[in-house]
């Protein structure tokens, strides 16, 4: 008798258990909502920075439980005016153009701001690009850009780089609440004002030093 | 007097040379003429720098491969697999470290101990909530452990669980008995911290149950190391410096919660983890539980005094060893050490 009955309520609670592992399962594997539409395929997700939001306080560099920071800045190339003296690049503009590469002095403490001359000589066009190796995303080159310059620095986290905690470190402490939970997709050095011209052409390849077969975009 | 007009002179010299340079930067010849920004018609005209910069491709950073899914989740049911033969057959207790060595080497070191089935927890009520904030890997992780326990019991425990690994590997051997009113109430925890766990993440405040962990700090700095040992490998970028992932306090409550773990057994699994809750749960209704023989048993308490979460206990009234399935995390302590093979 009481093991008939002490079956009989085992049975139920299996009933009970098996509705609810399957009604999960249905409910996450089925039940999205038609409004959210992602172009990507549902894949695991990584934080992204709102560069909407971002105000270049650098706790990036520090917060991030990477040391350094899976967090990097990086220069749009499409966006920069290649300036001969660079906000990002120089702390004290009022050097003259020859003496920049020798005693300018250099905003960034790690010297990963590089600069190369393009064209036009020593007061023509320059190239300004970010060291990833050194950069620790203290955010001193992308805060005087923005605020001065260009624009065209701006901080992205390294998809490959970053672990992809649940609970971001630098998204706890982010005074501007500028980090966002996204699917993962490649990472690219654009600021992204240019849509309609990546429409047109399509994503050109990376440059083979970062590999290219995670793009199943 | 000519000397007084000449000192003057020298003075105001030096003083104009001293704001000099402020003031007449912009029209120094020697000074760069780009303290005004280059417009973009200044740039497009420049026939050099607009076709480079038509001509550049950006440089992108690609994350990890979709395939990483397929192999967590083969990797998962593989572990769970062994620790369900190995808790099926009886293996002797010694050998429990295959499954958890194997653990924390895969979702431990290599995978950075995210996304773990504990910490899906949190995923899963977003999930449950916003269907689309969820991956497949997330979902996949979260239900595998629990059907595991619903056939077997709590295996994810010895089997497939970073953290329990942790501390079975750097745990110590004995328990200290607890009284039975604190450790009761201790007991109650995980499922405080279930709620909370599920009212935070729905709320959007925080993954509680990740902040609880205190042994990420091994799995980053693990993560860390392994992948930058793969980038060197591959040619790749390799960064400077010491990889010290983890600040003081992190690897201070990661020292304390092993110190701790010496002499209370697996203080996380049973005073905290909120997974374990609803893991003991579907352990209460397996269909494959563990359970004492009564006409085997001889009543010499040895299953009682070994299990090292207390799960075994006698009934008062009719001085039966029972197990709760609830708490039991399937260690076959008292299967190997039962001399009369009364447990199974």
């Amino acid at each position: 008798m009481n093991t008939t009955r002490r079956r009989f309520i085992r049975f139920g609670g299996q009933l009970i258990g098996a509705s609810a592992l399957g009604g999960a399962a249905w409910r996450i594997f089925t039940g999205s909502d038609p409004e959210a539409v992602f172009s990507q395929p549902k894949g695991p997700y990584v934080w992204r920075i709102n560069l909407d939001k971002c105000t270049y306080c650098g706790l990036c560099e520090t917060a991030c439980v990477r040391k350094p920071s899976a967090v990097k800045a990086v220069n749009d190339q499409k966006k920069c005016s290649y300036c001969v003296a660079c906000y990002g690049h120089l702390a004290d503009l009022t050097v003259s153009s020859e003496l920049i590469q020798s005693k300018g002095k250099r905003v960034c403490p790690y010297d990963a701001v590089i600069r190369q001359e393009y064209t036009g000589g020593k007061d023509g066009y320059h190239l300004y690009t970010i060291d990833d190796a050194k950069c620790t995303a203290c955010c001193k080159c992308a805060k005087r850009c923005n605020e001065l310059g260009t624009k065209s620095m701006f901080l992205i986290i390294r998809p490959d780089l970053c672990l992809g905690c649940n609970r971001c470190a630098i998204a706890a402490v982010c005074p501007a609440d500028a980090l966002e939970w996204e699917h993962s997709y490649p990472e690219d050095d654009f600021r992204g004002d240019y849509e309609l011209e990546n429409a047109a052409g399509g994503m050109p390849e990376g440059d083979g030093m970062n590999g290219g077969n995670g793009a199943e975009s | 007097m000519t000397r007084m007009a000449w000192l003057v002179l020298w003075l105001g010299m030096a003083m104009v040379a001293q704001v000099a340079p402020a003031q007449t930067a912009a029209d120094n010849p020697s000074a760069p003429p780009c303290f005004t920004i280059p417009s973009s018609e200044d740039i497009g005209s420049n026939e050099v720098m607009s076709s480079y910069r038509e001509q550049y491709s950006p440089r992108q950073y690609v994350p990890e491969s979709n395939t990483w899914i397929v192999v967590d989740i083969t990797m998962l049911a593989a572990i769970l697999l062994l620790g369900g033969v190995m808790v099926w057959r009886h293996v002797h207790f010694r050998h429990f470290w295959i499954p958890a060595l194997a653990t924390l080497l895969y979702f431990g070191f290599l995978r950075g101990g995210c996304i773990c089935p504990v910490g899906s927890v949190a995923n899963m009520t977003i999930g449950l909530k916003h269907p689309e904030m969820i991956g497949v890997s997330t979902g996949v992780m979260f239900l595998l452990p629990l059907v595991a326990a619903f056939i077997m019991g709590r295996v994810f425990c010895v089997a497939g669980c970073p953290l329990g690994a942790v501390q079975h590997l750097l745990g110590g051997r004995h328990s200290l008995k607890i009284p039975t009113l604190p450790h009761a109430m201790l007991r109650a925890l995980p499922v405080v911290a279930l709620a909370a766990t599920a009212w935070l993440a729905i709320r959007g405040t925080c993954f509680l149950v990740c902040l609880l962990d205190p042994y990420k700090t091994a799995f980053f700095f693990g993560y860390g190391w392994i992948q930058r040992l793969l980038h060197g490998v591959q040619g790749g970028l390799v960064e400077p410096g010491v990889l010290w992932v983890g600040d003081l306090t992190a690897w201070g409550i990661f020292a304390a919660a092993i110190l701790l773990g010496l002499w209370v057994y697996r203080p996380f699994c049973r005073f905290v983890c909120p997974y374990g809750v609803l893991l003991g749960l579907f352990s209460v209704v397996a269909i494959k539980r563990r359970q004492i023989d009564q006409s085997q048993c001889v009543q010499c308490g040895v299953c009682e005094k070994n299990c090292p979460v207390h799960a075994i206990v006698r009934n008062p009234v009719t001085k039966d060893f029972q197990i709760s399935s609830y708490h039991c995390i399937q260690c076959n302590r008292c299967s190997s050490l039962c001399r009369k093979s009364g447990i199974g």
